[in-house]
């Protein structure tokens, strides 16, 4: 097609390059610039310290946050990507899925803060549905929201909402593969699961890096589940980097190391988006995407 | 496709069942316990209730002043989905239709902008908007919802629009149409589709958002939904009842809106993590 434009067509972008500017390009600037300033609450004093950045590795709070961010990564790996395959292997099979499909959806158009009150509701050590059902089965009630289980109960509450979400994606994707792809391993008397794991599980084998992607991207920017539920958690068994921050600038607000925080989370966001980019490039390859 | 060849198995069927009660349950067990009192709750929290009683669903709205909060959430939700559809399209329809000096790179700031994730620029926008005198204002909520929302928007709409055929814009621009009418007449009114799934996809993200205000409105008076119940659950985080009946007030309306537009909404929101 002839490209049209002229001396004004630029001026279609500027509402949105504006509005962009102000929200993401200018604050993402400050904010590394604050890394590298001292401050005295909301006044900022000299710049040019790396003070802030020094303060990074000996913050043993920090190191639990890592840590406590892995430990989610590592269960939502498997109880979002791995249950979402799970669930989208059951739906192919079933002659009607559609209200199964809704229904595991539903809670990813809820609020994070409802699910997560309604969670720690459950969670209660007394009145909590778990625990009588614990209870019911004649085992002992377990303290979900603290320390060692901390983590994983929210990476439960997690999965509940994501699985959902990624069998939808993987649902969507293993439809699409064509019958004939199959058909030869049925005719050899293949079972439905050496089918699921040997074909139909390596075609979708880029929908599972993406899930790969979100899950540990989504592990260090997760906010909500951690701030609602954990409201009482005087041991910090629960802190990750993203509460930590909200935590550092906004209640002691200290602009300087917060912002270094802003940093090392940026960091580490783009850094795993590059590894897994490469991980797509090398390993998946060219193949085609179903 | 469909292995039909494959019949069910009763362990197949009991995974469905498993998994159906995993989500049916805890919503179950709010709605009941929305309709109990606070000593025969406590008494057998699990269980058949000695009375339903809907009461708690009226002293719920009122004491967390439901109308202002649903108020403000709607306000905040329509103005940020309006101002991303419309920047967002403009902007993409000349990323995709227009030809000017520096569009690509434009372009890519845009992309890029969808891997920085909201805490790169959290405390500076908070400093930013404190000295703007900002805080606590609507728009405090509006301008960085819709700033957070714009670049998935820009990147969906502009594949979209690259994968429309032209033949209708060229005979517009034989007949003299400008680059705007063309827009405006043409170019949005084949999209509709796409403009569904943005809206959907924005919409969502921007009523269930929780940071944003969580940082940005400290007074009470124009707390959206979510930010509003958090300090309802903290207040009341005694009198459990009247907790679920807050939870099942906010929950029923977005269950019937996603159960009626299923299809739509999973496929929004699906679109806007695809695109990542």
């Amino acid at each position: 097609m002839k490209q049209h434009g002229g001396s004004t067509a630029w001026l279609y972008a500027v509402p949105a390059m504006l509005l962009f500017t102000l929200i993401i390009a200018v604050p993402t600037a400050m904010t590394f610039m604050f890394s590298i300033m001292e401050w005295r609450r909301f006044q900022p004093l000299s710049l040019g310290t790396v003070q802030h950045y020094l303060r990074l590795p000996q913050d043993l709070t920090l190191r639990r946050a890592f840590n406590n961010n892995f430990v989610y990564i590592f269960w939502t790996l498997i109880l979002e990507v791995g249950t979402g395959l799970t669930l989208a292997g059951v739906a192919i099979h079933l002659r009607r899925s559609t209200l199964f499909r809704s229904l595991v959806f539903a809670p990813v158009v809820l609020p994070s803060i409802v699910t997560g009150l309604l969670w720690q509701q459950a969670f209660a050590f007394e009145s909590g549905l778990l625990n009588r059902i614990l209870l019911f089965a004649g085992a002992e009630p377990l303290r979900w929201l603290g320390p060692p289980l901390t983590v994983f109960s929210i990476s439960l509450v997690s999965g509940w909402i994501w699985a959902g979400f990624f069998m939808t994606i993987f649902y969507a994707g293993l439809v699409r593969i064509p019958e004939s792809f199959l058909e030869s391993a049925l005719l050899d008397g293949a079972s439905p699961l050496t089918i699921f794991f040997r074909i139909q599980v390596p075609l979708i084998r880029n929908l599972i890096v993406l899930g790969l992607l979100i899950v540990t991207t989504g592990g260090f920017k997760g906010f909500d589940l951690w701030q609602v539920m954990l409201r009482r958690d005087p041991l910090e068994s629960g802190v990750v980097l993203p509460t930590y921050l909200v935590r550092t600038f906004f209640e002691n607000r200290n602009i300087g190391y917060g912002s270094a925080i802003s940093v090392l989370l940026t960091a580490v966001v783009i850094g795993i988006m590059g590894v897994v980019a490469l991980i797509r490039r090398f390993y998946v390859g060219e193949m085609e995407e179903y | 496709m469909r292995l039909t060849t494959v019949q069910g198995s009763w362990f197949r069927r009991f995974l469905v069942l498993f998994v159906l009660a995993v989500y049916v349950v805890p919503i179950l067990w709010m709605y009941v316990s929305a309709m109990r009192t606070d000593p025969d709750f406590l008494a057998r929290p699990v269980g058949i209730p000695a009375s339903l009683n809907p009461g708690n669903f009226v002293r719920a709205y009122q004491m967390a002043d439901m109308t202002r909060h649903f108020g403000i959430s709607i306000i905040v939700t329509a103005t940020t989905t309006a101002i991303v559809i419309l920047f967002a399209s403009l902007a993409a329809y000349s990323f995709s239709r227009l030809r000017y000096r520096g569009r690509n790179v434009l372009f890519g700031v845009f992309f890029l902008g969808l891997i920085l994730p909201v805490q790169s620029y959290l405390v500076g926008l908070f400093v930013l908007f404190r000295s703007l005198g900002l805080l606590n204002t609507i728009m405090a909520m509006i301008l960085p919802n819709a700033g957070m929302g714009l670049a998935i928007a820009i990147v969906i709409m502009k594949y979209y629009f690259d994968a429309l055929p032209t033949t209708l814009e060229e005979s517009a621009y034989m007949d003299g149409a400008s680059t705007f009418l063309v827009y405006r007449r043409i170019v949005m009114p084949i999209s509709s589709a796409i403009v569904i799934t943005v809206s959907i996809f924005t919409t969502i993200t921007a009523w269930n958002e929780f940071l944003i205000p969580f940082v940005m409105i400290q007074n009470q008076r124009i707390r959206p939904l979510t930010t509003s119940l958090f300090v309802f659950a903290t207040r009341f985080s005694a009198q459990y009842t009247l907790l679920f009946a807050a939870l099942s007030i906010v929950v029923t309306p977005m269950f019937i809106i996603y159960f009626v537009f299923q299809k739509q909404v999973q496929a929004g929101i699906t679109a806007g993590a695809l695109k990542e």
